[in-house]
């Protein structure tokens, strides 16, 4: 039986049809606007005159068991204006297997849709060998420039739980950013707002009915733009996350993701079938702890060993983003990403006899801690084993790191650490930049205008681990050159000879290298006089910020820099000139920097601490100034005289 | 009825199937036995990883004479390699492993030996399908797009196992649309990493040949009677070559690979159904001639003589302004004719897509080299990036070269096209492939030759190019039939090519800045990475429009009778005053973009504190000596350092980055030196001595380094209160056998030396 239409839908679909074209007919004609646009924006070819999502949400009276009851729906749509002629508009929509995209439209100036061309496929990211992540590429032939389209396409989620952050700028320039999210009276939702200090977002809410509109609103955002040294976006881009806690129906209150517990819960259920076979990987965990006496030589043994023979492949599949692969694959494979190294590293101790537990991170690219409850929180996932109260964090995707040391991007984040059906809380230790020493000791002498001498350089922490992993990774027939590379910091004036290498492989000691070295250009005669560079590694000269960076700036690591280079004075020659010393000292970082004569020599010493690994532009002026007046401390030299 | 016509057709077909079947070898059937070794000779112990073997194998046959196969051409390839991987750079290199499979016995096997010699061979079902294109290494040759590739993760893959894959393919080579000549090959033999072990064989049905040559030591091809089967209708010879213990590829500088390095070139070729040797049933034949200049006359000869409504286009409004000049008496000379013949073409090939109404349109029929060539896959991949500079458009060769050689002929002046050997392949006599081939169009004036490739925005007349510098060739001639004949095209010499920079120089009060003013200027090759980016705001375009304006032709009766005959034209400008200008909607961006592009240039040597301005002063696109000239004025740091009471100012610096010697190069050179182009280079510093401080070092600034191959030599004085310092480097040649690199390092050396230089401002 057909059922006819009631008058009033009918009346009510012909005002949606009428809707868009109404809308269409708004301003499509922004060339009075190029001009200012294009000082406004400079290096862009188009602008969002006004970009908006909209994000919908329903329930499902479908949904199966195992399915997700509550849906989303984000709708997206741009007015697009290039600011050149007959641009050609290029965009990449992202989706996977629980987000489509669909409904991708672009309309003319003169409100007619016009043919996009839409490429799709599997979007490759070299750190993960295989996803579900897709991408559909759109371009769109536009016209003159001032002439806007409209840009419009959907995307549909098939389960709340992967709607997450909404950010504010976008890969192009928008005059108007509109986020707006119509929340029903039978979902509790939960906006949370990251990076907005400063940002000048405003924010609406407004009840119609029984929707709840917050609205998030933006005025002259730029684009992103990558920079060398970039952090991650989400620590510095203003962005929302939509914590969707629980939904009623038929007046029962389901929870979804409502505190941490439930996270906690769902990762549970996934982590639940993993299918772990321990006794296929007995034979490995008793060959591995063998001789090894004391608790921590046996956990230092599994975990090293995973660090050095198991490949990091990742697969991020569908489910298998978030569950790990089983020990005994992993193991006969030898590879694996972070949730399967972790998830072998838990069954060899447990086989072992040690308390570990599968443990879930957020890196330092993110912002977050475990106060929100979204899957956005954390994006890795390490093995905790607990030893005599003490609990150890092994990141089996690290090289070279030692048991009880850290690396920077977990240091002092929130972890998640599997007990049953509870969960605990902690955090990794955050370490000092001292952590991260390097100590050079050199000892220099004067043949003509030739310096020679030779160094002894310790190296820790990050700096250590870097130097290893490069080695490692460098062609075996490459490695002398590039290593002697790496000690000449690539001045082509430096030859090196006689390097006493150290064990590469050593994780617990320090790296200790010592080489001889000459250098051509660092000593210049006038007359009876020499002119002498003590240091020309001149560490930290060249990272001022440039005045249009856009980004905050990430270094690699924390920074503890100390010299002491000890010039041995020429037989005839005095001293007659020695640079001031020089002090500056701020909250985050210090340079101190002297030279001294002491009988027939003359010691330089130097120390940079650089103790925090973001600089925020607001601090770039200071962190200017300071590079700056290294540089003035640098750019003078000693003089001696016969 | 019907039936008994379906099944003699079906036993036909199956009797000529397994006729087939019985007649056509198989391939990567056997394995050699270099294939089974596991050790590693200790030269290459400590390699990343080391080649064991590695087999390529193709058999050509013929699948049927039916209507749909007759023109189908099988290649069936196979692949067999064995690596030891001996680092974890190689370990992670070879992680994943990627094939395409084509046709329906196209399949992989892979198996890891390992270091206790036990084999395990990997499930190759777990293959996941990728989007993206396969790495190049494992690419077979005969590719057709489309097709699905694969990618697996090798399991249980350690730091000394042996890799050991195949791969099988078969691909069905339409004649129709594919020609009959395969796709041609050039490779060097050394590979990424050392070899123990090489094969390539060619098994081809009777009716083929391949064209096979070798160079610079590779190992010759040799027929095997022993593979090849004989039959009564069809029979299938099979040649090889066969190579050993070949070391790794080097990165040596100033290097052709192909030139320097054991390289073969092959490619099988189906006889065409009325040569006689393709009725025979016997032999196919290795081809080790060059290429017949005949054939070369035929296949390039059209070149020059390829009209379009482009072309018509470019040479009817050509011919109406030269004709006009030479009416009232402006262009006298035959010379001037031929220049003013090339920049009027080249001011409506701007014209038009600068202008023109669909850019994209015109784009595709008017640029780049696709209308007439297929490039060889190895020469695409290192191809000069012609097109690809900023606001740069290159005219297509064929267009181009028909539309001068029209124009001119208009003219009544004779111009020729010029086929060359492009430098990097080889001399005329190395070449077998026409892939290989390249043309410009030549032009004789003042009793010299010109050579002239297409041009883009920016070329001056004769702008040299370093590829063809030197080259082999022919020349063909289009005034009478079969008129062709050898001609080389010289090189450069190192007056043609100058880059020459003067610094004005002086220091802040507080001697912490250094103040220059920069003023370059380029000629010949030197000029062609900057000329684009210091034209960027375009203004040429209306000098072009308007100095080669002709004012259009009447719309009498008379005109429009005869404008009815003549061939098709695109139209460009609308009115009169539109045609004399071109506004550039950008001008703004343009002209902040370029002093973007050269802040950079300078920040890339020198330690910017400001950039300040970039002023154009000669465009470099018209004249005999055409220089592209520009000032600059920038604010330096870090050139001056503090000695106490004195400075030392890092001069050298301002010469630019000089070449560092690597120690191994400093040791010697084991293969010929191949230089883009002979050249000059020439710096002048004059510099601003402050008040109250002396000069010292001149002395140690000047240099002397003269040889036959090149040259650095610097001067340093003192005049009144300013310093003057002078380089000059020169590179002599563009070739040099290797027992001339000590030349080299002598004169490389002391320029790297001044460029490390100091000098002293003393306080008085």
């Amino acid at each position: 039986m057909i059922n006819p239409l009631p008058l009033y839908r009918k009346l009510f679909l012909s005002l949606l049809l009428f809707l868009p074209v109404y809308s269409l007919y708004g301003q499509a004609d922004f060339s009075d606007k190029v001009s200012n646009w294009k000082t406004q924006f400079p290096k862009s070819d188009f602008i969002a005159q006004q970009h908006k999502e909209t994000i919908t949400f329903s329930l499902d009276p479908q949904a199966t068991a195992g399915q997700s009851k509550v849906k989303a729906l984000v709708k997206t749509e741009i007015t697009l204006v290039p600011l050149r002629d007959y641009m050609k508009f290029e965009d990449g929509l992202f989706y996977n297997d629980q987000v489509s995209i669909d409904q991708v439209k672009a309309i003319n100036s003169k409100g007619k849709e016009v043919l996009l061309q839409k490429q799709c496929g599997s979007y490759n990211d070299d750190d993960i060998f295989h996803s579900d992540a897709r991408i559909c590429v759109v371009k769109i032939s536009m016209e003159e420039k001032g002439k806007a389209f409209t840009y419009r396409y959907e995307e549909n989620y098939k389960d709340i739980k992967f709607l997450t952050s909404f950010y504010l700028s976008n890969s192009m320039p928008a005059v108007e950013k509109l986020v707006e999210f119509q929340i029903p009276a039978w979902l509790e939702a939960d906006l949370r707002d990251f990076n907005f200090n400063g940002a000048g977002v405003e924010q609406v809410t407004l009840k119609e009915g029984e929707i709840t509109k917050k609205t998030f609103r933006a005025r002259d955002v730029p684009a992103y733009k990558r920079e060398p040294g970039s952090p991650n976006h989400a620590l510095s881009y203003p962005h929302i996350i939509c914590v969707t806690k629980a939904y009623t129906e038929n007046g029962q209150r389901k929870v979804l993701f409502e505190g941490v517990k439930d996270l906690y819960a769902w990762y549970r259920s996934v982590c639940d079938s993993i299918g772990n076979q321990p006794h296929q990987i007995k034979d490995k965990v008793v060959q591995l702890t063998s001789g090894k006496k004391t608790d921590l030589e046996k956990i230092e043994a599994i975990f090293y060993w995973v660090q050095d023979n198991i490949r990091y492949i990742a697969f991020e599949d569908g489910i298998m983003g978030f569950k790990p692969d089983a020990a005994q694959n992993v193991l006969s494979k030898k590879y694996g990403d972070c949730k399967g190294k972790a998830n072998l590293m838990k069954e060899m101790l447990k086989l072992a006899g040690y308390d570990a537990r599968l443990t879930w991170i957020g890196t330092s690219d993110l912002p977050y801690d475990y106060s929100l409850p979204s899957l956005c929180v954390d994006n890795h996932m390490i093995c905790t084993v607990i030893l005599d109260g003490k609990r150890y964090f092994l990141d089996g995707t690290e090289e070279f790191i030692a048991l009880n040391d850290y690396a920077q991007r977990i240091q002092g984040k929130q972890v998640l650490i599997e007990d049953g059906p509870n969960y605990i809380i902690d955090r990794v230790p955050v370490f000092p930049a001292e952590r991260n020493k390097v100590k050079r000791i050199t000892k220099l002498n004067i043949e003509g205008t030739t310096i020679s001498g030779n160094s002894q350089v310790e190296y820790n922490g990050e700096a250590k681990i870097s130097i290893q992993s490069a080695y490692a990774s460098i062609r075996n027939e490459n490695k002398t050159d590039a290593l002697s590379a790496f000690l000449r910091k690539g001045d082509d004036n430096v030859v090196i000879s006689n390097i006493k290498s150290p064990d590469f492989q050593d994780r617990q000691k320090m790296l200790q290298l010592g080489y001889d070295f000459s250098v051509n250009n660092q000593v210049t005669a006038a007359g009876n006089e020499l002119y002498i560079v003590m240091d020309w590694d001149k560490d930290f000269s060249s990272y001022d910020m440039e005045a249009d960076r856009m980004n905050d700036y990430e270094f690699d690591h924390k920074f503890h820099y100390t010299t002491q280079t000890e010039l041995a004075i020429p037989p005839g020659y005095k001293v007659e000139y020695l640079p001031e010393s020089f002090k500056k000292t701020y909250p985050d970082y210090s340079f101190e920097g002297s030279y001294t004569h002491k009988g027939k020599s003359i010691l330089y010493t130097k120390t940079i601490i650089i103790n925090k690994p973001i600089l925020r532009k607001k601090e770039f002026p200071e962190w200017n100034s300071f590079i700056k007046s290294i540089n003035k401390f640098y750019n003078d030299q000693v003089v001696l005289v016969k | 009825m019907a039936y008994l016509r379906i099944l003699v057709t079906g036993i036909l077909l199956t009797v000529s199937l397994l006729s087939l079947h019985a007649q056509a070898p198989a391939i990567g059937v056997s394995v050699e036995d270099e294939f089974k070794v596991t050790a590693i000779p200790e030269q290459w112990k400590n390699e990343s990883a080391v080649i064991i073997g590695q087999r390529t194998e193709y058999l050509f046959t013929r699948p049927g004479s039916s209507k749909s196969t007759a023109a189908i051409v099988r290649i069936s390839e196979y692949v067999h390699k064995r690596i030891r991987l001996q680092d974890k750079n190689a370990l992670e290199k070879f992680s994943t492993f990627y094939y395409v499979t084509m046709g329906r016995d196209g399949k992989a096997e892979y198996k890891i030996v390992k270091a206790s010699g036990k084999e395990e061979a990997v499930d190759m079902k777990t293959a996941i399908e990728e989007d993206s294109e396969v790495p190049d290494i494992y690419k077979p040759i005969f590719y057709k797009l489309a097709i699905k590739s694969m990618k697996i993760a090798i399991p249980n893959l350690e730091i000394g196992d042996i890799i050991d894959y195949t791969i099988r393919s078969t691909f069905d080579w339409d004649m129709k649309s594919d020609g009959i000549q395969f796709t041609p090959f050039i490779f060097s033999l050394s590979n990424s990493y050392p070899t123990l072990y090489q094969q390539y064989r060619f098994t081809m049905a009777n009716g083929m040949k391949v064209k096979y040559r070798n160079y610079n030591g590779a190992p010759t091809l040799k027929f095997d009677n022993k593979a090849s089967v004989y039959g009564d209708r069809e029979s299938y010879l099979s040649y090889y070559f066969m190579d050993k213990n070949r070391e790794k590829s080097s990165e040596d500088r100033w290097n052709f690979e192909f030139r320097n390095t054991p390289t073969v070139k092959f490619r099988v070729v189906l006889l065409a159904d009325n040569d006689p040797e393709s009725k025979g049933l016997g032999e196919a034949t290795v081809d080790r001639a060059g290429i017949d200049p005949a054939a070369m006359y035929r296949y390039f000869g059209g070149a020059a003589a390829y009209p379009t409504t482009t072309v018509n286009s470019l040479v009817g409004y050509t011919t109406e302004y030269i004709s006009k000049k030479r009416r009232d008496g402006l262009l006298k000379t035959n010379d001037e004719v031929i220049k003013e013949t090339y920049y009027c073409l080249r001011k409506v090939f701007l014209e038009m897509y600068y202008k023109g109404p669909v850019r994209s349109e015109l784009e595709k029929y008017m640029t780049g080299k696709k209308l007439y060539k297929k490039v060889l896959a190895q020469q695409k991949k290192e191809e000069e990036k012609k097109e690809e500079r900023q606001d740069e458009i290159r005219i297509n060769s064929i267009t181009f070269a028909t539309a001068l050689r029209m124009a001119l002929a208009a003219q009544q002046i004779p111009a020729e096209l010029q086929v060359y050997m492009p430098r990097k392949l080889g001399n005329w006599r190395d070449a077998i492939f026409m892939e290989e081939l390249d043309f410009v169009l030549k032009v004789k004036l003042k009793g010299k030759a010109y050579f002239l490739e297409a041009f883009n925005n920016f070329d001056a007349f004769g702008t040299p190019y370093s590829y063809l510098e030197g080259t082999e060739g022919y020349s063909i001639g289009y005034d009478a039939p079969d008129r062709y004949y050898r001609t080389p095209i010289p090189a450069t010499g190192m007056q043609d090519n100058v880059e020459r920079e003067e610094y004005a120089i002086r220091f802040t009060d507080a001697m912490d800045l250094t103040i220059a003013e920069k003023t370059s200027s380029y000629l010949g090759n030197d000029k062609s990475s900057r000329i684009g980016p210091a034209n960027l705001e375009r203004s040429y375009l209306s000098y072009d429009f308007s100095k080669y304006f002709s004012e259009p032709k009447t719309n009498s009766s008379e005109s429009k009778r005869k404008k009815d005959k003549e061939e098709p034209v695109v139209a460009v400008s609308a009115t009169t005053t539109d045609a004399l200008k071109y506004e550039d909607p950008d001008k703004e961006e343009h002209v902040r973009e370029r002093k973007e592009i050269f802040e950079k240039m300078i920040r890339n040597d020198l330690d910017l504190e400001k950039y300040d301005n970039f002023e154009l002063i000669r465009d470099g696109r018209f004249g005999d000596t055409a220089w592209l000239q520009y000032r600059e004025n920038f604010t330096v740091n870090k050139l001056l350092s503090k000695a106490g009471k004195n400075y030392l100012f890092d001069v050298g610096k301002l010469i630019g980055g000089q070449i560092k010697l690597e120690t191994h190069e400093l040791q010697g050179r084991k293969v010929d030196i191949w230089l883009p182009y002979a050249r000059t280079i020439q710096n002048t510093i004059a510099i601003q001595l402050p008040a109250g401080y002396t000069a010292d070092g001149l002395q140690e600034l000047v240099m002397n380094v003269d040889n036959e191959s090149g040259s650095f030599i610097s001067t340093a004085k003192l005049e009144g209160d300013k310093i003057l310092i002078t380089t000059t480097k020169l590179y002599k040649k563009n070739f040099d056998k290797k027992e001339a690199w000590p030349n080299y390092i002598a004169f490389l050396e002391a320029a790297y030396k001044f460029s490390q230089s100091k000098l002293v401002l003393k306080k008085k």
